[in-house]
């Protein structure tokens, strides 16, 4: 059998972090500085400090702001704004206390951040009990230079695609190869972590930018997975670019001259894109009332926050971000013309699959295995992630996984690889270049988008839409092993494809498997059941590899008698009891206020 | 203080100060500092001052002026990047386009050029290169670095740092803007001139008119050669400063890093010359205390910068016999591998190629004297400066950031002390030689280790040093006027020093020809050599080991091999003659 | 060099001009998708997989020699409304390829 190094090139390192852009690098370097000695690894299979999303995506970074109340009111926006109390409030309690400081956190790295005159950190007013500050786009290149300074070791150009795991399913590294040369790679760990990003489906656009290969990799190796069935966000575009209009959503008109938003809505003011707007919108054009478009000539206050001058004016903006703006926004007009201000608009949905579960060290149910940053936006017993503060979530994970990351490879030791399974993997990773069939990645890709491109699919989803897409994928199942590749890039789309169909499994069997509707961001939507049930739906849907490989579905009940914010009506269950609300816990009153006041300024917005 | 407005902006900067200089506080202040940003050409402070470029221009007051020249006054409102004051700097680029012959995929300084940067930011898209008949030959007279007339762009930064920081003027102009000729003071070329070979003018350029001798395929057929035996050590300079090739921050120790990296690259031994320096400090300690006690030339000055040496030679040529005849580090180093290591590996002394990385030019000169062959071959065979061992790893595509920095180099010959590695910076090497010359004198340990008298950026730094009752005068110097400053002092008997050190780069090896280039713009805000010397102090202070005497490979090395330091073989080995130009 | 990629929703050109590139590797450093690599034959970057491009344009605004014009040609050739209810096909989808 030889040695590993027959097999590839072996790295070892004490902490092996996948994924090299601002939550894997801020992992790295806090773990580094909590323990100098240790030995951190952090590969990418782009070249870290100019790859990422981070660095291609909007640069406002949230925190909680400093005051008590700010949890307690962030809290119960939270959990009523997102997808109704199906957060695991302790968690997000923790979450949102360490969110206090990590834009200090990056400033303390020497990323540039809007500041004052004295330099500190500047915020502007964005959801309630939450701030936000700006930060460079370049971001990465900063934290890579701090990171380069702690002494972390930084591997570019390496895509890994398998975990490996020792006697008991310990995670004990990983293999994959470099992204030029083809070659295999190995990693030795004691802990590893994943800052892979979720599960976007190729070629969604700029914004989502995930690859799934994160996510297969943890599912195979046992890893949990949670929620997957929010998943969907929608945004309204530019016909013309396919950009997103932020906050446009209520400003949406028919060629009769009538406000969709209103006709379908009622006089509600929308902050997201609701699942009646879309049903409106695809009302309209179907009754040949199109194309939609969008009155920038009159915006609301919605679109002054999201968009246009809400940005410039608060400083959010940081030249970088306004050079590489103008640079695009003065390519796409010479390609396209100005959009001017009655731009004919649609929608865009994307699917975002973050579902590894973890606890609130960010650990995964898998001995030595973390994962932080968006792969975990669902499976962090759901908080999801604010929509918009993909930033500000992937530091706070980093933040919390920090300390139990260095606790466990600080006990632990290395543990040999066994090279049977080191073997096994390589051929599966490479079996596509040695097939003579004919399948190529992009028909699997394509054909997901084609979902994306239907709202019967992604959100109002149907008992037989659901059907449809769970046949498909086993259709595609049996194509997924006969894709060939003839580089290692086309190699790397063909595992992806893979893990693509995995994920894109994960959704629509907890879809199926949620017989009602809840959710205002990340919306999850039945037309047989197009109401929210708390009576029989309070729980959480878990997935993961079976014994016998086949994907399995098991739910948890949401231990809301633990939580400070119940739906109205809420009767605890038999078997168990008041755990929040009792004399001996400081935060009760302190919730019941906050909730009353919440309640109060709603009844005042409504009264409007 | 005078209140200005930048780009709309209220600020207030220091009174009289010029435009630039008020950009360039006000940069320093923790608002966003794009904003005031002033593009430069020319300018490098302490060196060319004025930027008559045609770039360094804003609108102040609705007038279109020379950023470098005007100072600022109350009230004044000034814009960066208005319409007008583009379209400007757009005209003085392409006119000094006109002049310069672009072909960046063939440049050693492609990604470090300045103009490249502007020509970039400015959005220029069509530059053909000069027809071939306009081009000049090049001039590859000099062992050490290569001119390219075709690539000048006036700048004259290298005129005014060989004449006013270095004293040489081996390189003169005639002439005014974009006509003046650049030319050496030899009509034979640079090697003709006094070119002492420190590489100042290298480390200015901010094109590459002037670049160091490119000898990475020298290395890379050495390394394919199957015959070869390839040997590298790298110089304590070299640790603080490579990181910058790869964009690391400025002041970061790569040491560990540079010795994975070497090894990936397939040197057969990998070595530091920290070990040479500590054996540099035990012959030059013991010779130093054999001319204090036999009443030799006093006072004793330091011979590891192959720059100053070519400056006595032809400057200095009556106090040549104040020169310590100790070779420098890593030319001993280079005799001991030929020697020493030969024998230990089992290796013919003709099949072994030392390659030295060095942040120093003037090395390359330096490996053809005569007497650097203590063995009986080269002791060194090639220089490398730290930008071509940057280019050299990225050619290998080695990431240095994967790079672990715990590594440790090949030993014997790869352990050296803190007193070793801040031989880097000036200072460095005088207060190495104190804390071993200390405790040969008094014959015990001393409490004393770090000398802070001698450190820091000063040109010239004097001190009276006290050694068991007994007061030591010494005296450091970098930048050879500064030297010339302090030489004068001594043969004038104004001045009585046992001991001088002397750099010919100011500052030390950590500003050495060979150094990674950085923008006018960093230096105008940062002391770059103060930051990589910095790096250095944090190396000693954190080594185990901060005596060279203490190095247990060098008491080895002198117990198996050499008896002890000034003993024949060690005079063989490790120390060599000079000559009168 | 003028390369195309024609997708489902989004079709984009490179326009490079080969001949002027540096060798800054800023293009290759920067694209997340892979779509930029050194040739060595040519002895410069070129988009090798354009079909990955998701049109962020950092490649041409870090190019140092100003080489890089990217070109959209479409960005969205299937209006989800339009498809949804049913006014483009699959079949048409099929056909326009």
């Amino acid at each position: 059998m030889g040695e590993i190094k027959d097999y590839g090139k072996l790295y070892q390192s004490d902490i092996l972090i996948v994924g090299g852009s601002i939550s894997g690098l801020t992992l790295a370097i806090k773990t580094k500085e909590m323990n100098p000695d240790l030995d951190v690894l952090v590969i990418d299979k782009g070249v870290i400090g100019w790859t990422g999303q981070a660095t291609k995506a909007g640069n406002g970074i949230r925190a909680t702001r400093k005051e008590p109340e700010a949890i307690p009111m962030a809290m119960c926006y939270q959990v009523h704004a997102h997808t109704e109390f199906l957060n695991d409030q302790i968690f997000l309690m923790k979450y949102l206390e360490v969110q206090r400081d990590n834009v200090e956190y990056m400033q303390h790295c020497g990323v540039k951040t809007s500041v004052d005159e004295d330099g500190n950190v500047t915020y502007f007013d964005m959801v309630p009990g939450m701030d936000c500050a700006g930060v460079e786009i370049n971001i990465n290149r900063s934290l890579r230079a701090f990171a380069l300074k702690c002494g972390v070791r930084l591997l570019s150009r390496v895509n890994v695609f398998e975990l490996l795991t020792g006697k008991n399913g310990r995670v004990i590294g990983s293999i994959g190869f470099d992204m030029d040369s083809g070659e295999c790679r190995i990693f030795q760990a004691k802990t590893v972590v994943l800052a892979t990003q979720g599960c976007h489906f190729k070629k969604i656009g700029l914004e989502f930018m995930g690859y799934g290969t994160g996510v297969g990799a943890a599912y195979r190796a046992g890893a949990v997975m949670s929620n997957p069935e929010f998943s969907t966000q929608t945004d309204v575009v530019f016909k013309k670019t396919n950009t997103p209009i932020y906050g446009a959503f209520n400003l949406v008109y028919n060629q009769k001259g009538e406000n969709v938003t209103k006709k379908y809505c009622g006089d509600q003011t929308l902050y997201e894109v609701s699942t009646e707007l879309v049903m409106g919108m695809l009302e309209e054009v179907k009754q040949g009332n199109g194309p939609l478009w969008c009155d920038l000539e009159h915006p609301d206050e919605v679109r002054a926050i999201f968009g246009g001058q809400g940005h410039t004016m608060l400083m959010r903006m940081l030249d970088d971000k306004m050079q590489w703006e103008e640079h695009v926004f003065k390519k796409t007009i010479r390609s396209f013309g100005d959009v001017g201000l009655t731009p004919e608009m649609t929608i865009k949905m994307v699917l975002q699959v973050e579902p590894i579960h973890v606890d609130m060290d960010y650990k995964t149910n898998v001995e030595g295995l973390w994962a932080v940053g968006k792969v975990t936006g669902q499976g962090a017993c759901y908080f999801g992630w604010t929509r918009g503060d993909g930033l500000g979530n992937a530091t706070t994970t980093s933040l919390m996984a920090a300390p139990s990351v260095v606790a466990f490879t600080e006990t632990h030791d290395f543990e040999e690889l066994d090279l049977t399974q080191v073997a096994k993997m390589k051929e599966k990773i490479y079996a596509p270049l040695n097939r003579n069939t004919t399948h190529k990645p992009k028909e699997i890709f394509d054909r997901i988008e084609r979902y994306i491109f239907q709202t019967d699919k992604l959100i109002t989803k149907t008992d037989e839409s659901i059907q449809s897409v769970l046949d498909e994928v086993e259709e595609m199942k049996k194509i997924i092993p006969e894709l060939t590749a003839n580089d290692p890039h086309s190699l790397a789309k063909c595992l992806e494809a893979a893990d693509n169909v995995l994920c894109l499994e994960m959704v629509f069997r907890a879809a199926r498997e949620r017989k009602e509707s809840r959710g205002q961001m990340y919306p999850h939507y039945r037309m047989e059941y197009p109401q929210m049930d708390n009576e029989n739906c309070l729980y959480w849907i878990h997935l993961r590899q079976g014994e016998n490989g086949e994907m399995e579905l098991f739910k948890e009940d949401i231990p809301l008698w633990k939580y400070p914010i119940r739906p109205q009506g809420y009767k605890i269950p038999e078997g168990q009891k008041e755990e929040f609300y009792v004399p001996d816990n400081p935060l009760a009153p302190v919730y019941l206020e906050a909730q009353k006041r919440m309640a109060e300024a709603m009844q005042k917005q409504e009264a409007k | 203080m005078t209140a200005i407005k930048i780009n709309d902006r209220d600020y207030c900067v220091t009174k009289g100060s010029t435009i630039l200089a008020a950009s360039f506080e006000t940069q320093k202040l923790a608002q966003e500092p794009l904003q005031v940003r002033i593009p430069t050409l020319y300018y490098l402070k302490g060196v060319v001052d004025i930027d008559e470029s045609g770039v360094c221009v804003v609108e102040a007051d609705g007038e279109i002026v020379n950023a470098s020249k005007v100072r600022v006054k109350e009230g004044m409102e000034i814009r960066t990047m208005s319409e007008p004051v583009i379209a400007a700097r757009k005209e003085a680029l392409a006119k000094i386009l006109k002049k310069h012959n672009k072909s960046c995929i063939y440049c050693f300084r492609s990604s470090s050029c300045e103009l490249q940067t502007l020509l970039h930011e400015y959005g220029f898209t069509n530059e053909p290169e000069l027809p071939m008949k306009d081009l000049e030959e090049l001039d590859l007279s000099s062992k050490v670095l290569v001119r390219d007339n075709n690539k000048c762009i006036r700048c004259k930064r290298c005129i005014n740092i060989c004449a006013k920081m270095q004293a040489v003027s081996a390189i003169t102009c005639t002439g005014e803007g974009m006509e003046a000729e650049i030319t050496p003071s030899s009509p034979k070329g640079l090697a003709a001139a006094s070119c002492v070979n420190c590489g100042q003018c290298v480390a200015v350029c901010p094109v590459g008119a002037l670049t160091e001798k490119d000898q990475t395929e020298e290395v890379k057929a050495a390394l394919e050669d199957p015959e070869k035996y390839v040997v590298v050590q790298v110089a304590p300079a070299v640790r603080a400063a490579l990181g910058e090739t790869y964009e690391f921050p400025i002041g970061v120790d790569v040491e560990g890093r540079i010795a994975e990296a070497l090894r990936d690259a397939g040197f057969d031994k990998v070595f530091d010359t920290k070990f040479g320096a500590d054996l540099t400090i035990m012959e030059e300690a013991n010779e130093l205390i054999e001319r204090m006690n036999e009443d030799g030339v006093l006072p004793m000055i330091t011979s590891c910068c192959p720059g100053w040496i070519k400056y006595a030679e032809h400057f200095y040529p009556d106090m040549i016999d104040n020169i310590s005849s100790c070779k420098s580090p890593h030319q001993m180093q280079g005799a001991i591998i030929k020697s020493y290591i030969a024998q230990k590996e089992g290796v013919a002394k003709e099949n072994i190629v030392t390659v030295s990385v060095m942040p120093c030019t003037a090395k390359k000169f330096e490996i053809t004297r005569d007497d650097e062959d203590g063995a009986g071959v080269p002791d060194v065979d090639i220089v490398i400066t730290t930008n071509e061992l940057g280019k050299l790893l990225k050619d290998f595509e080695i990431q240095l950031e994967a790079m672990n920095p715990k590594t440790q180099f090949d030993d014997p010959l790869g352990f050296g002390t803190g007193a070793g590695v801040i031989f880097g910076t000036t200072g460095g090497v005088m207060e190495a030689a104190l804390r071993t010359a200390a405790e040969m004198i008094s014959g015990k340990a001393q409490d004393a280790l770090e000398y802070k008298e001698v450190r820091g950026m000063n040109g010239i730094k004097e001190a009276a040093i006290d050694i068991d009752g007994k007061a030591i005068k010494v005296a450091v110097a970098s930048g050879l006027a500064n030297a010339n400053a302090l030489l004068t002092k001594i043969k004038s008997g104004e001045a009585d020093y046992q001991f001088v050190e002397i750099m010919a780069c100011p500052g030390g090896c950590v500003n050495g020809g060979g150094q990674p280039h950085q923008p006018a713009a960093v230096h105008a805000m940062m002391d770059v050599p103060a930051e990589r010397a910095a790096a250095l102090y944090r190396n000693d202070a954190n080594a185990t080991v901060r005596k060279s005497h203490e190095n247990a490979s060098v008491k080895k090395l002198y117990d198996e091999f050499l008896e002890k330091p000034g003993s024949k073989k060690a005079h063989e080995l490790l120390h060599t003659t000079y000559v009168i130009r | 060099m003028i390369v195309e990629n024609r997708g489902q929703q989004q079709s984009v050109r490179f326009q490079v001009d080969t001949d002027r590139c540096c060798g800054c590797r800023h293009c290759i450093r920067r694209c997340m998708e892979n779509v930029w690599h050194w040739d060595k034959e040519k002895n410069c970057a070129i988009p090798k997989y354009p079909d990955e491009c998701v049109l962020c344009l950092q490649c041409e605004m870090e190019c140092l020699n100003n080489v890089i014009d990217i070109y959209p040609i479409a960005t969205l050739q299937v209006d989800p409304l339009e498809f949804s209810a049913g006014h483009i096909t699959e079949a048409d989808l099929e056909g326009g390829r």
